[in-house]
């Protein structure tokens, strides 16, 4: 059964071009598909972004003072920034790109208050979250404390938005889960039912946060 | 010999057209799929995810092993079109044969994708979440789920051990939920998938090629059926041959569009109550012609045995010819075949194809005196063609030497051996022997012809 067996009828010795054409043919024709792929696709760089910052190591979160006045950088609010209502007097515009730009220099983003529980205080440390990593991509908070240490403010930096699907859970789970956090002042926040992987990163990188206050 | 009853001459079928297929096109759309299914992980950033955290390498992993999987199944799918351009280049039993060895790589490789989706969706959820989710949280996942768990049983159905245990139509119709599987589990990869999700133009690639795969496979598998079912044949004649081996003649006047040839076989189907659902092979055992296709059969499982007891003017439908085991490889050398029980049939019709300068030696292998058949046809063709037959009958333990097939024994018999081509036909030990024994004569391999022993 797994001799070599001629096919039905006599097939003459194929010519080389013959033989190579075909091979060639169709290797320019696959080359030329994947070159014409969207190169730019947010899929590529999300996982390029993911290459710029560290998973969440709760003892390395990083640490930025940021002026509460500085206005924010180019944020364009599309229809993947997040953007929960500004409830305090600051000028800011909803931030929360999940460009990686953005998260390149996130000592210049400005927080961005998400019902605040005490606005008057809330001008202390502006502590940018490590990026929790999951399957879909990556949260990065920006988080802000009032002077007594109190969590009063969270902006998103990252999330995933290469896919239609996860722009639409996290538009609407993620202000929801901001809102929560500043109200419990902690990372005791209840899932919202299909954005559970939301849910878990933003806790990681919430919580990462708030492990590293004193 | 079929008996002649319309009034058109008798002539022989045409032969099936050659293939124009080579060995390189196969190879080249093989390593065209295969580029493009790497480029497209590679391109959204495969590669990068080794150099980063656990997740990104599981995910970059769960990728392409599912991208992976899905190329074996549709290769694989592409074998068992019977696309008459494949199957002439290659025979149905080496393309069948090829089918099963993608099934199950297509098997393990989805065993890694579930793997690594696994650890990949586990963080940082757990693992308990990550199977949550992936049987039903996420949209598709549910179906999907479904979809694996039938392919992976259609998979194990396969396996010779499980395979054995099942009757034939039993496991026709649990292999036939494939279909089923493989299209419940299409959606996830376009929703979930991170290469079709975000990316449009991959991902009408990768619809376009299923969607013509599965037209391929309607129009070549199914169709093939459908025209052979609205042009049956008809059983013209039964004739006993030896004890439980009959020959059946069937004829139609549709035989004059058939293009089949000596040593080929057909899948035929009886139709008759509880019976027009399953289709058997049964190899040629005379030329064919525009007179009848002639089959001898010899009663060994339920199949067979009611083909044997099958009755003048029932309808049958044939699907086929397939295989290429055929006369032609002789070409101008001598011939050596050798039958093995009911392999006589397919014998009996090379040898009638033979040219004078083959000298064809006939080696024929049966248990008892009662088995044989044809013999004295054999007989007048091999004279014919300045050839000799050589009968080896009786139990294996019963004849003087250990091994007939041992090559000491078939060159004492056949001192020009290994100038010959041999051609076998006969169940599968006696096939394996006799590839072994006269190869290790000195038969170049690709002088040795076999294919699969069909009933």
């Amino acid at each position: 059964m797994s001799q070599n067996r001629p096919p039905i009828g006599r097939q003459s010795k194929p010519t080389f071009a013959r033989q190579v054409m075909p091979a060639v043919a169709l290797t320019a024709v696959g080359v030329g598909f994947v070159s014409l792929l969207d190169g730019s696709s947010s899929g590529s760089v999300g996982l390029t972004a993911v290459a710029t910052n560290p998973v969440v190591d709760p003892n390395a979160p990083t640490t930025i003072v940021a002026d509460p006045n500085a206005t924010a950088p180019a944020a364009q609010p599309t229809n993947t920034t997040l953007a929960p209502t500004p409830v305090s007097g600051n000028s800011a515009a909803p931030v929360a790109t999940a460009a990686p730009a953005a998260t390149a220099a996130p000592a210049t983003a400005a927080p961005v208050t998400a019902a605040p529980a005490n606005p008057g205080a809330c001008d202390g440390d502006v502590v940018a979250s490590p990026s929790a990593q999951f399957r879909y991509g990556v949260i990065q908070l920006q988080t802000q404390f009032t002077t007594a240490n109190v969590l009063c403010n969270v902006t998103v930096l990252q999330f995933p938005n290469d896919r239609r699907t996860s722009v639409q859970i996290n538009n609407y789970a993620l202000p929801i889960y901001n809102q929560e956090a500043v109200q419990n002042h902690s990372a005791k926040i209840r899932a919202i039912s299909g954005a559970t992987y939301s849910w878990q990163a933003y806790v990681a990188a919430l919580q990462a946060v708030l492990d590293s206050r004193p | 010999m079929p008996q002649r009853t319309n009034r058109m001459p008798i002539r022989k079928l045409r032969s099936p057209g050659t293939s124009l297929i080579r060995d390189t096109d196969v190879g080249a759309v093989i390593g065209f799929l295969t580029l493009v299914v790497v480029g497209i992980w590679w391109h959204h950033g495969g590669m990068i995810g080794f150099g980063n955290s656990m997740v990104t390498k599981m995910t970059a992993l769960d990728q392409i092993t599912g991208l992976l999987c899905s190329e074996a199944g549709l290769l694989g799918l592409i074998l068992v079109t019977r696309t008459p351009l494949l199957e002439r280049k290659y025979g149905l039993d080496r393309l069948l044969n090829w089918h099963r060895i993608l099934g199950v790589a297509m098997s393990l490789l989805l065993i890694l994708h579930i793997v690594f989706s696994v650890w990949a969706w586990s963080t940082p959820g757990g693992v308990f979440n990550a199977v949550k989710s992936l049987t039903g949280g996420e949209s598709y996942m549910a179906l999907t789920a479904v979809g694996t768990l039938i392919v992976l049983l259609v998979t194990l159905s396969s396996l010779k051990w499980f395979r054995n245990q099942l009757s034939y139509e039993m496991w026709y119709f649990v292999h036939l939920t494939v279909y089923v599987g493989l299209a419940m589990s299409f959606s996830h990869q376009i929703v979930l998938g991170s290469d079709f999700a975000t990316d449009k133009l991959a991902r009408w690639f990768w619809v376009g090629i299923h969607v013509v795969i599965m037209l391929w496979i309607i129009w070549s598998r199914w169709g093939s059926l459908v025209k052979a079912c609205t042009r049956p044949l008809r059983v013209a004649s039964v004739t006993n041959e030896a004890q439980g081996v009959t020959s059946v003649v069937l004829q139609g006047s549709h035989l004059q569009q058939h293009r089949a040839q000596a040593g080929q076989f057909y899948l035929l189907r009886q139709v008759v109550r509880g019976r027009w659902w399953r289709a058997n092979p049964f190899s040629l055992s005379s030329v064919p012609t525009t007179a009848g296709l002639r089959f001898t059969i010899k009663a060994r499982g339920e199949a067979s045995e009611a083909m044997t007891q099958i009755c003048v003017g029932t309808k049958v439908i044939a699907e086929g010819p397939y295989g290429v085991c055929t006369p032609d490889a002789v070409g101008d050398k001598k011939a050596l075949l050798v039958a093995g029980g009911v392999g006589i049939g397919p014998i009996v019709s090379y040898l009638e194809h033979l040219k004078p300068s083959s000298e064809p030696i006939v080696l024929y292998r049966a248990h008892s005196n009662k088995e044989v058949s044809h013999l004295e046809e054999i007989e007048a063709l091999v004279k014919e063609r300045n050839g000799r037959v050589h009968t080896l009958i009786g139990p294996r333990a019963k004849l003087k030497v250990a091994d007939p097939f041992s090559p000491n024994v078939l060159l004492k018999l056949i001192p020009d051996l290994a100038s010959r081509v041999v051609m076998v036909a006969g169940p599968e030990s006696m096939v394996k022997a006799v590839q072994r024994g006269s190869k290790a004569a000195g038969v170049p391999s690709e002088n040795i012809h076999a294919e699969r022993a069909w009933w």
